[in-house]
């Protein structure tokens, strides 16, 4: 179980974070002498939508051979990553990686964000033929159930939390807990901070045994409830029947936590502006300088429950900035219109052949790309700068998998920008470009409408390389919980053996 | 990127929708084989043989329907103004059981909810309970009255029991007030509170519709009648009813529908299933780009959202015609609007009725609101017009364009002379098989080329005169524009019978499944010969008649 901790402000960790400062919870954690006893976490980052093909794929030296795998150790990121480029030892890129799984889908997507959405982390086709949900588990909650098996490791499971703009639907959030059942991701900084570091239950102890008597009286009595009714219902029902009282169960172990009464809570009146982000056209807002705030807190609060043990399965939508400085109507015009929306022009700045050739517009949209591996690696560093108790950092014990819905503006779900950092207690090589073999063209042509890159000798292929299921099963296999995740598709492999030690 | 998904090439929203490649499954469905790749329907003969019970999963009260029924179980009491997480639209509804996820978020607003308006209500029993005095007999008193009304139907005696001692330990260990906290919040995180389970009841029906089901027992009934109707809680003459196992009988039940109908509370539920079913939710979403639309702010959506719902609330509730909804010329329009509609300015910043020119505005579709909901950035758009027309009045499935569609669009060269959104977006579709689909999607989005991105009637644009036929492949077939199209409407068993399935499959809380087609096309059939005949094609009768279909009263039997 976790620690119980003192709590502290958000900016007082903020401002701790700075070249590992130490946090006061550590002082209540116990020294521990080797690395394995510091547990492992695994937190995956969704960036916005990737990055435009051809500006983060690295040249590979020698002559372009599509159909054999390629493990690179000596290489440099990209301009577009660059920031990355202190922890690129940490981590493993891929070229070639596929959510293969979404053309052997036979539902139809509700839209094209959708199709890479549903299948994102659930590498399996949608629930029961729907247009809107995942059919799977996805790979964060599979491995979370394994590790929480027996016994629970930690009070939460599994944290989901999000930087999506206040008001927006839940669509944007892409894990299930069971098929059909998606997630909807904590987005406000205080729901958050709740959810993480409960409420106190008050300075006076016998206040406190008093509320934790309550809360204790009316949850026996709602488990029992809940209990009467799962023992009648059918099997679909009954497991989500179940989850709730599962994640009641959570809760419980949350609200009667014992406290101290510092009133560390953010004031509302420094937080409230960052729930309040809003992506519709908001010409002279200020939405993106409160979303890079919000961002930061968030991270914050995220290596925060990471590093007090609250959980070991973080999930965490960074998502794109609302309004990133896209103010292209006085832009060049591209096919006689010209746009302010940042979600038309990364549409229209997109594959490896733009017809948008102007250089302020692909500018913006790298502008935007690069400032998601910025956050990204603003939390490589908040984590490497958090001392662990074996005298290692955060980062060395984080497993830490960035992933997007899809490849880039253009829908495309094949040529992912995924990543992965941290060896995994020495599970993961690191430090490595993998780039996965693709389809001749002449074996499966199901990808009409992609360029096809063409080898010395003139043939064609599809991007159509190693199934992204075959990722997630690699990555449970490093957190030490083995098992397939995701549907078998005809280029599934198993484990990718390049990635393990 | 969360928003809407779409491309704006050329001045057009291209989001788009594509034709696959051979290996889309999405677009391999044929209307009638025709070629096109948005999937119809099962039809006829194939349909008419699924008339069956198919699933009735657990459903969850909506948000809405928990805010109404802690006020009514409350009254008097000042409630938390937070609400429950929401739910996900599905098929453009709330309230559908797959959009109602289970989170750790939903359930910490559950117990935030229940505590708070625990310790509201203990802070005023007055308002509400049948005792106040700091008793425990009063606080049983309290639990007895308010367990039933809260589950909804006579506990169990278990459940009695455990209330009452519920009850006598949070006395015994909290005193009066802390006790009905307690108890209200354990009630209120109850799974029979916030869930509407349905067990049915006795002997499994062996012919007909609802052949392998059980009907639904009384207090089931009332509750789905009541949240169906009233988005709330099931009223006295319910549980009077339900009580004295009226709503058993086919009589009983029509009464208490009808009378629920008459009901002022009725009026925004019913009327909010029409709005969700045109999608006119997508209106929030409506960006514009300022520069390009000055004249669009926050009250102009308010406004054009209200117009659509005062036309609609005027063809349900006072014409109660699928002709006026489909084929009425009229709007409602203030100072504000009166540009849009194209009318002169009444005088005032209400809306008012007025008569259009039925040969630029017939039916709802023709609404600037409804038609304004599809447009994106700059303009309007035809793929997004045609596609939602599709999924929600043909209930048609329109398939996400293939990955990588995009680039090959975006290498298509546009000729000089390309004038109109219609002949780039057609210009576009000739790349790949991208007819395979939008055959159908554009031959519906064309149909409304003569409103713009805020659904103002033109007859050019940029200079050059619009076209607006189309083709409703397989259905409609060939309109010459959006009024033909709405006369079309009308009669169209399609439109009819998608409109009936989407009430059907709101009422359920779920979407429409093969076994329940034979009832849709019995209820479609009586609208749309009424409609034939000239009749009474009421909205309102339809609605009844839902209420009284199988499907509606009784749910599969459970698996031995």
């Amino acid at each position: 179980m976790a620690p119980r901790f003192n709590r502290r402000t958000v900016f007082k960790l903020l401002a701790a974070s700075s070249a590992g400062a130490m946090l006061p919870w550590l002082r209540t954690r116990q020294a521990a002498a080797n690395p394995e006893d510091v547990p492992l976490r695994m937190l995956v980052v969704e960036v916005g939508d990737g990055a435009r093909r051809g500006t983060w794929e690295i040249d590979v030296p020698g002559p372009f051979d599509p159909t054999s795998l390629t493990v690179e150790t000596t290489w440099s990121l990209r301009p577009v990553m660059s920031a990355l480029a202190p922890h690129r030892g940490r981590m493993t890129l891929f070229q070639n990686l596929d959510m293969v799984s979404v053309r052997n889908d036979g539902s139809s997507a509700a839209n094209a964000h959708i199709d890479g959405a549903t299948h994102m982390a659930t590498a399996a086709s949608r629930f029961n033929g729907t247009g809107d949900l995942g059919g799977g588990v996805s790979f964060d909650q599979a491995i979370a159930a394994a590790l929480n098996a027996d016994t629970p490791l930690t009070r939460l499971r599994s944290l989901e939390v999000g930087a999506k703009e206040h008001g927006a639907s839940i669509s944007n959030e892409h894990y299930y807990a069971l098929p059909g059942q998606k997630l909807p991701f904590i987005n406000h900084v205080h729901d958050i901070w709740d959810h993480v570091f409960p409420e106190p239950l008050g300075q006076d102890q016998a206040e406190q045994q008093r509320l934790i008597a309550r809360r204790t009286s009316v949850y026996n009595h709602v488990r029992a409830d809940y209990q009467r009714l799962i023992a009648r219902l059918g099997r679909e029902d009954r497991d989500k029947i179940q989850a709730m009282l599962d994640l009641r169960a959570e809760l419980q172990e949350t609200l009667t936590l014992i406290n101290d009464r510092e009133a560390n809570r953010p004031p509302e009146s420094i937080t409230d502006p960052f729930d309040d982000l809003d992506d519709k056209y908001q010409a002279g807002s200020d939405t993106n300088r409160r979303w890079n705030t919000k961002v930061d807190i968030i991270s914050q609060i995220v290596a925060g429950a990471l590093h007090t043990d609250t959980t070991r399965v973080c999930s965490y939508r960074i998502g794109n900035a609302p309004n990133y400085e896209f103010d292209y109507v006085a832009g060049t015009a591209y096919g006689g219109v010209v746009t302010s929306d940042w979600h038309d022009l990364n549409h229209k700045v997109s594959g490896d052949n733009p017809e948008l050739e102007d250089p302020v517009a692909q500018g913006h949209i790298f502008d935007m790309h690069r400032l998601g591996y910025e956050k990204v690696a603003a939390l490589l560093d908040l984590l490497a700068g958090l001392p662990e108790t074996d005298g290692g950092t955060m980062l060395d014990h984080t497993m830490v998998v960035v992933i997007s819905h899809i490849g880039e503006g253009s829908h495309e779900v094949t040529r992912l920008p995924w990543m992965v950092f941290g060896d995994a207690h020495g599970a993961l090589r690191t430090g490595q470009y993998i780039r996965f073999p693709i389809t001749h063209k002449d074996d499966i042509n199901d990808v009409g409408a992609l360029d096809y890159p063409q080898d010395a000798g003139q043939r064609q292929y599809n991007y159509r390389g190693r199934p992204h299921g075959d990722f997630f099963t690699t990555l449970a296999t490093a957190m030490a919980v083995p098992q397939t995740i995701g549907e078998a598709q005809p280029e599934t492999r198993g484990v990718i053996d390049e990635m393990l030690v | 990127m969360g928003r809407a998904t779409g491309v704006v090439f050329g001045g057009v929203v291209l989001l788009g929708w594509a034709a696959g490649s051979t290996g889309l499954s999405g677009c391999t469905g044929l209307i009638g084989g025709d070629g096109s790749g948005v999937t119809a329907p099962t039809p006829g003969p194939e349909r008419k043989a699924n008339c069956e019970l198919d699933r009735a999963p657990i459903e969850r009260l909506t948000p809405r329907e928990y805010r109404n029924t802690l006020a009514t179980l409350f009254p008097g009491v000042a409630l938390p103004d937070e609400e429950p997480v929401p739910d996900e639209r599905i098929g453009g509804f709330i309230g559908h059981h797959d959009g109602q996820s289970v989170s750790a978020l939903g359930v910490r607003r559950y117990e935030e909810l229940a505590r708070t308006t625990g310790e509201a209500a203990a802070a005023d029993l007055d308002a509400w309970a049948p005792c106040s005095e700091d008793a425990e007999a009063c606080l049983q008193q309290i639990t007895t009255v308010l367990a039933p009304r809260t589950y909804r139907r006579p506990l169990t005696e278990e459940e009695a029991d455990d209330l009452s001692a519920l009850a006598s330990s949070a006395y015994a260990e909290f005193g009066m007030t802390d006790g009905v906290a307690v108890v209200v919040q354990a009630l209120l995180e109850s799974p029979w509170f916030l869930y509407r389970p349905q067990f049915g009841t006795g002997t499994v029906v062996t012919s007909g519709v609802a052949a392998g089901g059980v009907p639904l027992d009384a207090y089931e009934m009332a509750s789905r009648l009541s949240y169906f109707f009233l988005d709330d809680m099931p009223d006295e003459e319910l549980r009077a009813a339900a009580e004295a196992g009226a709503l058993t009988r086919d009589a009983d039940v029509e009464a208490q529908a009808r009378r629920l109908l008459a009901d002022p509370r009725a009026r925004p539920v019913v009327t909010g299933f029409f709005a969700e079913w045109l999608r006119l939710y997508k209106l929030d979403d409506l960006g514009l780009d300022p520069q390009a639309f000055p004249e669009f702010d926050e009250q102009l959506r308010a406004d054009l959202e209200t117009s659509v719902r005062m036309f609609l609330e005027r063809a349900i509730w006072e014409e109660d015609s699928w002709t006026e909804l489909t084929r009425g010329s009229f709007g409602f329009v203030n100072d504000r609007l009166a540009p849009i509609f194209g009318v002169a300015p009444p005088g005032t910043d209400e809306l008012v009725l007025v008569a259009l020119d039925p040969g630029e505005r017939k039916g709802v579709l023709t609404q600037p609101g409804l038609l304004a909901s599809t447009s994106h950035g700059i303009s309007h758009s035809p793929i997004f017009r045609g596609v939602t027309v599709l999924e929600s009045i043909m209930c048609h499935k329109v398939p996400a364009p293939p990955p990588g569609i995009l680039d090959d669009i975006e290498d298509t060269p546009i000729p000089d002379d390309v004038c109109t959104t219609r002949q780039q977006v057609a210009l576009t579709h000739t790349v790949g098989n991208c007819q395979g689909c939008h055959r159908a999607i554009d031959g519906a989005g064309f149909t409304f080329e003569r409103y713009d991105a805020l659904g103002r009637y033109r007859l050019e644009e940029n200079g050059c005169e619009v076209d607006p036929s189309g083709d409703f492949v397989g259905t409609l077939g060939a309109v010459a524009d959006a009024i033909e199209m709405a006369e079309k409407l009308t009669e169209s068993p399609d439109a009819s019978a998608c409109m009936v399935e989407n009430m059907l499959g709101f009422a359920l809380s779920r979407s429409a499944v093969r076994g329940d087609t034979c009832e849709v096309e019995a209820l479609a059939e009586t609208l749309l010969a009424a409609a034939e005949a000239g009749e009474d094609d009421s909205l309102q009768e339809m609605v009844v008649r839902v209420v009284l279909s199988p499907l509606f009263r009784h749910r599969p039997a459970p698996q031995s």
